[in-house]
């Protein structure tokens, strides 16, 4: 059969010299096109693997297009057989160097850019990559400084700041903002400090006619919203300067409430008061409102002017210090390319080919960077007038999946490069053929979006015109479109009951065996089959709660209950008590916490029996022994802290306390237990970083306590056939049989605080500043402009509903409130008028399984018993010095003799070994470089040319000097039965050992060692204490030459022979 | 094998001396021992490395010559000179100067082009992509060797050229058989160092037949959830400790949680690369020092490596003690504030030692002050280290003298350290002139270079685990071999291009000069490939485990296996066209959950929990873990109805605990701290537990509310005075300057108490005191019509009432009835005397929000006390002076820019008080001290310790209800009603 889309899916294959952008629809086979398009670009010669560059949205889908590359590759090997020798050879090569291909993310793809001409960037090449926490850190880190030098220099703008009383930490936010915007240009309107005389005037005026009306004590039970307002700015009036602007600032922001009316029968004269709130309503209308707004205005340019250069400057810092951030990864590989002709050149040649994924979510900045890579013009710098050249640029994308505006990503630009690309002779293909969901699905997509796509956002560029779908599967019985009704009530408790449905159908579908469409197989449910998808991470973990409760296997994906995790809360005490045991507070509130519970009567009395909270101070003898058990832990906390690396100690604790058997234990114990084993997977990895133990407590309850958001995990995160749960966001890419979508809450809309206009040359942000709900500072014109961002956002959400509704393969179930009869909540437009979901019968849940266990004790000793013969030494290797010299003591007293150091004796052995090697030897030049290199004073030369001019003459040098045969420091190993080397166990171990000199003599061997202890009065303790030695190395020599053997010692002191 | 070869070699040759070329003599020590386990005892057997031959060759001529060997780190700092004197504006780098990275990247690139031999004066300029590369390439080049000629220095390059002529001109020979280990990869160089001393002789010996990689005879696939779980896969598996290895891809992360895990499991290993110096108390330490100077001398660095053990002072103060005084005295941060805050706390003890009457205090406060002297001069010593010039010099100073060693390893890692620092010392150029500020950036590469540093490096050895690198592994003949870390992001790597001389330049430098001389680093993934196979292949009789993590924990991404994970998998399987998905569906899988071997216990109960599935641990966790089941029985008693001895219940006499009982005098704040929580006021009162009292860097802030709330105190006081005394009435236009002036003393004498993290925020707290002067000189401007302002600072019930004009020495005495009554001291902020009637009005000054104060109340559920004890005082106090008039007025003034100078007035009833302060004892004096009902509270030091008061709101509430008899909560509850 061929399908609709054909000649699309030819083209692909076919027009490998042109252009080509492919709006591949939900389900529609992206990764396959851009597959087929690579080996094609290979198979025909026009690309080699080293020079194709294919980009991807996640590093994730980086390797499994790398994986289908090589998979088809492969195939295509095969598949050719002998009728084309030379693809068979392109193919080959291809796969052979398969990883010199570039296949990777924008950023890794531009970060392999600048750390080869780091030069022409000015980058330094060992760049570090911040991820959002290191920026998060630096940025805050950076502005401190910088704020701070402005201060100290006395900056105008920032005095024009200080000017405005907008507070530090709005700026500072504001700062962060613009940072993620850096490659906008931000408007700001100069404009003039206004005056605000005239509002505050009558404000005043108005005072003095309402004030003689106030109510007095008796009159009234609480002062209401009007009065209590008239009576703040009689108090403003009075102890402000109503000269200074920003006194006036402050009055007039305290009467900016129109809406605040007099309770009538608190007031003397209700009438009267009735009339007076009207009559002020109007004056802060039409008066201190405009005069507010014209202020805000101000204060945006003056706070603009200043931030900029902060902007700039952390730029630069960055730049400099070669710490750059991920949007710094693309600007400064933009400016590369941009900036420099011969670079662009080069990399047009290190990347003939540019394939990239998911276009439509991708960064605006890549789409300059592709067309840098591809644009024929090299000296042209603006990207919007590049041609690129023919058949170098692939581009697969989805306008209507564009789901990723918070994040930079803008459908805008994806317009922008679609016209340009038909412009410059390429041309748009589309996808339509569907091979994931059933026909019903289709059809109710086809039937929703094209309502949900308004025509005139579309005409705006702001929405993606709809296409249909081209199903490809008729599916089962039960598949298409359904709701699941929930009676309206309490936020909380609507998830929850929905949850508890949820759960329980899904347990039911799968036990009954419900048929689902499986891309076309046809085949009863599993847990696998599931996906429940939200359009916020809030209220996961209620269902993630109740399909536990099911006895349902899931994972959570986003989920964030580790910053809430009770274990790792509780414990938190502990670990601060350990890294500071001054800290009292923290070693009470363990000893009080869950893990000890000493009740608030045992604190007391602990207390008086002269018990102090300090981690080291001696426990009063009665005390509580939930006291005692808790100290105890404590100190031996203390000792893990101070014997273990940081993490280990981290681990030990919280195994000695029983930390994660107890969180398992608990209700949702998988992921309780799961966060605890994450929390140390991280305190491993800040350990290795360098961390100590109070860093890294100190990390923990950042963590812990900040809003930075660690996603939770579960003790068994590779669990398959797993229910899902996940967000909207991350659902990209995925698919399942059968879709939840829940949480029916209302969708939340933000009010925008940021406008970027990508549609000209330059682009352009318009950012607002505001401390909560309340406006700071606003750019010109700002309410048009925040009525475009929200038109956006609508457009976007309706393209997030398109991606929700796109993920089923053939059941998808819409989550909805019922309130008054009527359908509500975020999914409602999906539900439209489904069908209730169906039943899946009333299959009751099995009791849980209470397994086999052997007991813990017998578990503990089993641990250590297996240590214990883990660490059993299967085979050892001596020195033969330590066999043959009996106890170590006895060691130790002979070498008091040596006088002058190991180091003396090496440099004579050292030396004798060179001089019986070479007799050209300059004696006294290699003792020198001895001396230095064993770092001993050179004034020692005298004595060790002294020492050698006796050895020269000794007895023993002479026959050396003139044996048959001679080996000087001679190693040697061999294997010997343990016993025989006075261990008393079985097997063998190595012995090894260096003979300082061996000769042979008149059929005789002859082996020794020197000594160079002193030998005064002690000449016999050392004889008996060396023999045994030579007389192992004798032994063996003789056993491995067979040949007689004798040892001997030499004492270099007095050169003494002596023979055993 | 190679053991087999070598052995038939000693067998035939037994005396002679042999020599065995390898890549490191640790390897080169494993292949001789194998031959004698392999049962072939030898003789003269020896192991080489390029290195040690070329020292052997070259060593003595250069060190007589005088010249001395540079280590890779010195050689760097030779580079860096030599790009900062020849490159200038016009050099094709000039972009970089100043970059490290620039530095390592050049270094690399002049050390290929030396191995490869090339002359980089030979190169035709259109082999670079930028001509200038060329010239600028020479001159570096011509300016480092020259450095190195000059200041008799040679680097590895050097020392091996030097060998070469040596060995040319014969003056070196060994009569020996020469064997050369062919994985071992040389450069040009080094090869033709083995041709010259070898001529010829050397024979290539290799460990196995690299034709094909074939895997080994027994392979198990793995994969793990994170790379911990692939170790301890392996840490599992080797069931024998010295029987097993570990080899890694890379070392990061692979290497350290291996260090963590085989510690906390208490299992012996061994590290081929060693471990990281960070790991060791001397690199604590040291760090700590760098951070310390890095980090505007703040204590926080020292304290953290005292506590952990890593620093070593004089036994007069431990480490401990000295954290504590670091802390204690204040010092916060600033060098120049260690001296002065610590010689005043000792000044501080001395005075209590002359007030001291008790012997046994006496004795302790004497042995404190020489403590506390002890401190000062390791203060000293620290700081006099801290200013030596050099940086790595001082750092030197600082291990020499203060890094504490426990154990063997430390004690490798302070040899390794002072090593490092003597390097870096002794190639410092001193400073052109006099002081040089330091460059935070060179304390950061110090940091870096201490961290990159490795210590305790070893062998396998008996009874351990051995951990090693790709490189380095395979050569022990252990008989279970673990391979991890084959994900694709690890193996085979990227093949990144050298920027300085890229591969396209590498291949035309090649074809100009001769083939195969520069590699090309696009081949790097292809040579790691290779050395996997090799790998492999030599210990391919073992039973190997390869392995990869799937997902990496930190932020649970994907990962994915290497494609030479998936040939190995092909071979082993015999087939050929086996998919990614047989890969990982024929792996087993390493994660949390294990049940047959727990390393852990917390492993054996998650096993029990999640495998075998069972539900029924608690009473077994019970009884491993006491404390939990006292953690659990703690739980339970608050779920209950009853109030028990975890709800904050004690078992107490009243003597003890009511101020009706006790005779204390008790201050009119503690009251109301009692009245607001009663459990915090127990905390702090009875169980006498204090936050730790610290100065902290907190950029934006300079004083907390608390400190700002006095210092505003202290301004407003003393203007007021001086302003009375002079009989004048408060002006803000005559008075304004003068305010000021006080206020600037005052913001500087807390200045020398508390230095400000950052001038911004002392700047902004330095403009809230002046807003707050403006609002209450205006404020004060017309009250004064009104009013005539009295006294400031009304004391009672202290003795510094003794210098007031109106205060009393003795407490307040309110009677409570039945004979019962309670002592109370404090001080009244301020008295005004109405000028019309004459009477009095007592306000107590507030520096915080108005928000409590809006709604309409007269005791606040007792929590808001002042207004009427002062009313009771200063009558007293009036009466005491017999002065006329009564007090009329009594409330709260806030006289900052937030509280626009608003007084509020507040009163109450006569017996109101009496009564809120008998349902306030009742309540203590029961032994009973509940959270506030509401849940909520200001900032609080104890939040930690009470449990989450908003949390347990619904608890308290419940046993309320539920106890609703009982007398304390009878009047606890009658105590909220308060109005
Ligand atoms: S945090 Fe609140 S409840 Fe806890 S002790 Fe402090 S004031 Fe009391």
């Amino acid at each position: 059969m061929t399908l609709a889309d054909q000649s699309a899916r030819d083209a692909i294959a076919r027009d490998l010299d042109i252009n080509l952008m492919v709006e591949a629809a939900a389900g529609t086979g992206k990764t396959t096109s851009l597959v087929t398009r690579a080996v094609e670009l290979i198979r025909t010669g026009r690309c080699k693997i080293d020079t194709l560059a294919a980009i991807t949205f996640t590093v994730k889908a980086a390797a499994q297009l790398r994986e289908r590359l090589q998979e088809a590759l492969e195939r295509q090997a095969s598949g050719l057989g002998a009728r084309a020798a030379v693809e068979q050879g392109r193919i080959d090569r291809a796969l052979h160097n398969l990883d010199r291909a570039l296949i990777g993310t924008t950023h890794a793809f531009c970060a392999r850019m600048l750390r080869e001409r780091p030069v022409e960037s000015s980058i330094d090449p060992d760049f570090e990559e911040l991820d959002e926490t290191e920026t998060r850190l630096l940025m805050e880190e950076f502005w401190s400084r910088w704020f701070e030098a402005q201060a100290i220099g006395g900056s105008e703008q920032l005095r024009a700041v200080r000017e405005t009383a907008v507070k530090p930490w709005l700026l500072r936010n504001a700062f962060f903002r613009l940072v993620d915007y850096a490659d906008v240009e931000i408007v700001s309107t100069p404009c003039g400090r206004p005056d605000l005389r005239a509002a505050v005037d009558a404000v005043v005026a108005f005072l003095a006619k309402c004030e003689p009306c106030f109510p007095t004590s008796g009159m009234r039970v609480k002062e209401d919203d009007f009065e209590k307002m008239m009576r703040e700015l009689v108090r403003k009036r009075d102890t402000k300067d109503l000269g200074e602007t920003l006194d006036q600032l402050e009055f007039l922001e305290a009467g900016d409430h129109a809406s605040r009316k007099p309770t009538q029968k608190n007031w003397p004269d209700g009438k009267h008061a009735k009339q007076l709130g009207i009559e002020y309503s109007d004056i802060v209308r039409n008066l201190v409102r405009p005069t507010l707004r014209r202020w805000r205005e101000y204060v945006h340019c003056v706070v603009i002017d200043f931030l900029s250069p902060a902007v700039k400057a952390f730029e630069e810092e960055r730049l400099r210090n070669g710490t750059l951030t991920f949007n710094d990864l693309l600007l400064r590989a933009r400016d590369l390319l941009r900036d420099h002709p011969g670079v662009r050149r080069y990399f047009q040649r290190r990347f003939t080919h540019v394939l990239v994924d998911e276009f439509q979510d991708t960064d605006p900045i890549q789409a300059e960077v592709l067309f840098y890579l591809t644009g024929e013009e090299v000296e042209e710098r603006n990207w919007r007038r590049l041609t690129p050249r023919p058949g170098s640029l692939f581009i697969v994308g989805d306008p209507k999946q564009s789901i990723y505006r918070f994040r930079r990503a803008d459908i805008t630009t994806y317009l922008t490069v679609k016209e340009r690309i038909e412009k410059t002779h390429g041309r748009v293909e589309i996808l339509t053929a569907n091979f994931r969901s059933v026909g019903p699905l289709c059809a109710f997509v086809n039937e929703t979006f094209p309502r949900l796509f308004l025509e005139d956002d579309v005409s705006k560029g702001r929405q993606a015109r709809h296409i249909d779908l081209d199903a490809q599967s008729e599916g089962v019985a039960h598949c298409g479109v359904y709701a699941l009704e929930i009676a309206d009530g309490r936020y909380e408790g609507v998830a929850e009951e929905e949850a508890r449905r949820v759960a329980q159908w899904i347990r039911r579908a799968v036990q009954s065996g419900l048929i689902v469409d499986d891309g076309g197989e046809q085949r009863p449910a599993q847990y696998g089959d599931f996906l429940l998808i939200s359009e916020r991470k809030a209220r996961l973990s209620a269902y993630a709660r109740a399909l536990e409760e099911e006895g349902i296997r899931f994972e959570v994906t986003g989920g964030e209950a580790f910053a809430k995790s009770e274990e790792l809360r509780d414990v938190l005490p502990l670990l601060r008590a350990v890294a500071d045991p001054d800290d009292a507070i923290a070693l009470a509130a363990f000893l009080r916490g869950p893990f000890c519970g000493a009740s608030d009567d045992a604190l007391y009395r602990f207390v008086k029996l002269g018990g102090k909270f300090a981690a080291y101070r001696e426990i009063p003898e009665g005390a509580d022994p939930a006291i005692v058990a808790g100290l105890g832990i404590v100190k031996e906390s203390l000792g893990f802290a101070r014997d273990l690396p940081a993490a280990a100690a981290i681990a030990r604790i919280f195994d000695r306390l029983g930390l994660t058997a107890f969180a398992a234990t608990r209700e949702q114990g998988g992921t309780r237990a799961g966060n605890t084993l994450l929390a140390l997977a991280l305190a491993r990895r800040e350990s290795a970083s360098g961390s100590g133990f109070a860093r890294i407590v100190d990390r923990l309850g950042d963590l812990l306590e900040s809003d930075a958001r660690v996603e939770e995990m579960n003790v068994d995160p590779a669990a398959e056939n797993v229910v899902r749960l996940m967000n909207l966001h991350q659902v990209k890419g995925l698919e399942a049989p059968v879709v939840f979508l829940i949480d029916p809450a209302e969708s939340f809309e933000h009010e925008p605080d940021i406008f970027v206009d990508r549609s000209g040359e330059v682009s352009r942000g318009y950012v607002a500043i505001r401390e909560r709900k309340r406006d700071i500072a606003l750019p010109e014109n700002w309410d048009a402009l925040a009525a475009e961002e929200s038109a956006f956002q609508r457009a976007e959400h309706n393209r997030l509903l398109y991606v929700a509704a796109t993920r089923a393969k053939s059941i998808l179930v819409a989550g909805v409130r019922i309130k008054q009869g009527q359908r509500r909540g975020v999914w409602s437009v999906l539900a439209g008028s489904a069908k209730p979901i169906f039943d899946v019968g009333q299959s009751e849940r099995g009791a849980a399984a209470v397994g086999e266990g052997s007991g813990f004790e017998a578990a503990r000793v089993e641990i250590e018993r297996r240590r214990e013969v883990a660490r059993h030494a299967s085979y050892s290797v001596l020195p033969i010095t330590k066999i043959a010299h009996g106890s170590h003591e006895e060691l130790v007293r002979a070498e008091e003799g040596l006088g002058k150091g190991t180091s003396w004796g090496r440099v004579l052995h050292r030396l004798f070994e060179g001089m019986l090697r070479n007799d050209a030897l300059d004696i006294r030049r290699f003792a020198a470089n001895l001396l230095k290199d064993e770092e001993r004073d050179a004034v020692e030369l005298e004595e060790v040319i002294r020492v050698v001019e006796a050895v020269q003459q000794s007895d023993l040098w002479r026959r050396a000097k003139s044996a048959d045969e001679r080996y000087v420091e001679v190693p040697f190993a061999l294997q010997v039965p343990r016993r025989e080397a006075g261990i008393d166990e079985d097997g063998a171990t190595l012995l090894h050992g260096t003979i300082d000199l061996v000769f042979r003599e008149r059929g005789q061997w002859f082996v020794v060692d020197y000594k160079s202890d002193a030998t005064k009065n002690r000449l016999d303790a050392l004889v008996r204490y060396y023999t045994p030695q030579v007389e192992h190395y004798a032994r063996f020599w003789q056993r491995l030459t067979g040949v007689p053997t004798r040892a001997g010692l030499f004492f270099v002191d007095g050169c003494i022979e002596s023979w055993t | 094998m190679i053991a087999d070869r070598l052995a038939a070699a000693c067998r035939e040759h037994p005396l002679r001396e042999k020599i065995l070329v390898v890549p490191s003599l640790a390897i080169g020590h494993q292949i001789a021992d194998a031959v004698a386990f392999g049962g072939t005892p030898w003789v003269n057997l020896r192991m080489e490395t390029v290195r040690t031959i070329s020292d052997a060759v070259a060593g003595f001529d250069l060190a007589g010559r005088g010249f001395t060997v540079l280590s890779r780190a010195q050689a760097l700092a030779v580079i860096e000179r030599a790009c900062d004197r020849v490159l200038d504006e016009s050099s094709y780098f000039a972009a970089l100067l100043g970059r490290p990275g620039l530095y390592r990247a050049i270094q690399r690139s002049v050390d290929d082009l030396r191995h490869a031999g090339v002359n980089p004066e030979a190169i035709p300029k259109g082999a670079f992509e930028d001509e200038r590369k060329a010239r600028d390439l020479g001159l570096i080049i011509g300016a480092y060797e020259r450095e190195l000629r000059d200041r008799k220095f040679v680097d590895r390059c050097g020392v091996i050229s030097r060998a070469i002529e040596l060995a040319g001109q014969g003056t070196w020979s060994r009569d020996a058989l020469w064997f050369v280990l062919d994985e071992i990869e040389l450069t040009n160089l080094e090869k033709r160092l083995l041709d010259a001393i070898g001529a010829g002789t050397i024979l290539s010996i290799s460990a196995g037949n690299h034709d094909a990689a074939r895997p080994p005879l027994e392979v198990e696939f793995a994969r793990a959830v994170g790379e911990e779980n692939e170790l301890r896969g392996a840490l599992r598996a080797a069931v024998t400790l010295d029987e097993a290895e570990v080899v890694y891809t890379s070392r990061d992360p692979y290497l350290s949680l291996a260090y963590e895990l085989t510690s906390e499991y208490a299992i012996p290993a061994t590290f081929a690369e060693g471990i990281a110096a960070p790991f060791t108390r001397p690199g604590q330490a040291a760090i700590g020092f760098l951070d310390w100077l890095g980090d505007d001398y703040n204590t926080t660095h020292l304290q953290r490596i005292a506590r952990s053990g890593a620093l070593r002072t004089p036994e007069a103060v431990p480490p401990a003690v000295f954290a504590r005084l670091l802390r204690a005295s204040m010092i916060g941060w600033g060098r120049d504030r260690y001296v002065p805050r610590l010689e005043a706390s000792i000044t501080e003890v001395e005075r209590a030692l002359e007030e001291s009457e008790s012997e046994s205090r006496s004795e302790w406060l004497t042995k404190e002050i020489e403590r506390r002297r002890e401190a000062l001069n390791v203060a000293q010593s620290l700081l006099e280290i801290g200013a030596i010039e050099s940086l790595p010099g001082a750092a030197l100073a600082f291990v020499d003298r203060f890094a504490a060693t426990r154990n063997e390893i430390d004690g490798m890692a302070l040899a390794a350290l002072r090593r490092l620092l003597q390097e870096l010392a002794a190639l410092e150029e001193p400073a052109a002139h006099g002081e040089r500020a330091r460059d935070p950036k060179d304390i950061d590469r110090l940091i870096e270079a201490i961290a990159a540093t490795h210590v305790a490096a070893s062998n396998p050895r008996p009874g351990h685990l051995h951990v090693t690198s790709m490189r380095a592994g395979g050569w022990s003949g252990r008989k279970r071999m673990f391979l991890v870390g084959l994900d694709d992001t690890r193996h085979p790597g990227a093949g990144l291009q050298d920027p300085v001389v890229l591969d396209e330049e590498r291949r035309n430098i090649n074809s100009s000069i001769g083939p195969g001389q520069l590699d090309l680093l696009g081949d790097q993934p292809a040579r790691n490939a290779a050395r996997l196979a090799r790998l492999i292949e030599r210990a391919g009789a073992a039973r190997w485990t390869v392995s990869y993590a799937d997902v990496d924990l930190r932020d649970r991404r994907a990962r994915f296996p290497s494609k030479d994970l998936l040939e190995l998998f092909r071979a082993a399987r015999h087939e050929s066209d086996a998919r990614y998905d047989a890969l990982v569906a024929g792996s087993t899988v390493e994660g949390f959950l294990e049940d047959r071997a727990p390393l852990s216990e917390s492993e054996w109960w998650l096993g029990q929990r999640f495998v075998r599935g069972r539900q029924d641990l608690r009473p077994e966790l019970w009884s491993a873990y006491p404390w939990l089941a006292q953690g659990e029985r703690a739980r339970q008693a608050r779920a209950t109805d009853e109030i028990t001895a975890w709800d904050g219940r004690i078992d107490v006499s009243p003597v003890d605990i009511d101020p009706r009982c006790t005779g204390r005098v008790y201050s009119a704040s503690q009251m109301e701290r009692m009245a607001r929580c009663p459990f915090g006021w127990f905390v702090e009162r009875v169980l006498h537990i204090q936050p730790v009292e610290e100065l902290l860097r907190v950029d934006d802030r300079w004083l907390d509310n608390r400190q700002f709330g006095v210092l505003v105190h202290e301004v407003l006081q003393e203007t007021m005075e001086e302003i009375c005394a002079n009989g004048e009435t408060p002006s803000h236009a005559a008075h304004v300057g003068r305010m000021r002036a006080i206020g600037e003393t005052a913001l500087l004498q807390w200045r020398s108490e508390v230095p400000p993290a950052t001038e911004s925020a002392f700047a902004r707290q330095r403009d809230e005191l002046f807003a707050a002067s403006d609002v209450f000189l205006r404020t004060e401007e017309q009250r004064c019509a009104e009013v005539e302002p009295k006294f400031f600072e009304a004391p009672f019930g202290m003795p510094k009432a003794q210098a007031s004009s109106i205060g009393m020495i003795e407490p307040l005495v309110i009677p409570l009835g039945a004979g019962t009554s309670v002592k109370l001291r404090g001080q009244i902020d301020r008295v005004d005397r109405d000028r019309h009637t004459g009477n009095w009005q007592v306000w107590d000054y507030k520096t915080g929000s108005l928000y409590e104060y809006r709604e309409e109340w007269r005791l606040r559920r007792g929590t808001k006390l002042q207004h009427v004890i002062y009313t009771r005082a200063l009558t007293e106090m009036l009466r005491g002076r017999g002065l006329p008039g009564s007090v009329d007025c009594a409330g709260y003034y806030f006289p900052t820019s937030k509280g626009d100078g608003a007084r509020i007035a507040r009163e109450c009833a006569p017996g109101e008080l009496e009564h809120a302060l008998n349902l306030l004892f009742d309540v203590i004096g029961s032994g009973w001290f509940p959270l506030p009902d509401d849940g909520k509270c200001d900032f609080c030091d104890f939040r930690g310790l009470c449990g989450n008061p908003e949390e347990a709101k619904e608890g308290m509430a419940r046993k309320q209800t539920a106890n609703a008899n009982d007398p304390a909560v009878m009047a606890w509850r009658r105590l909220q009603e308060v109005g």
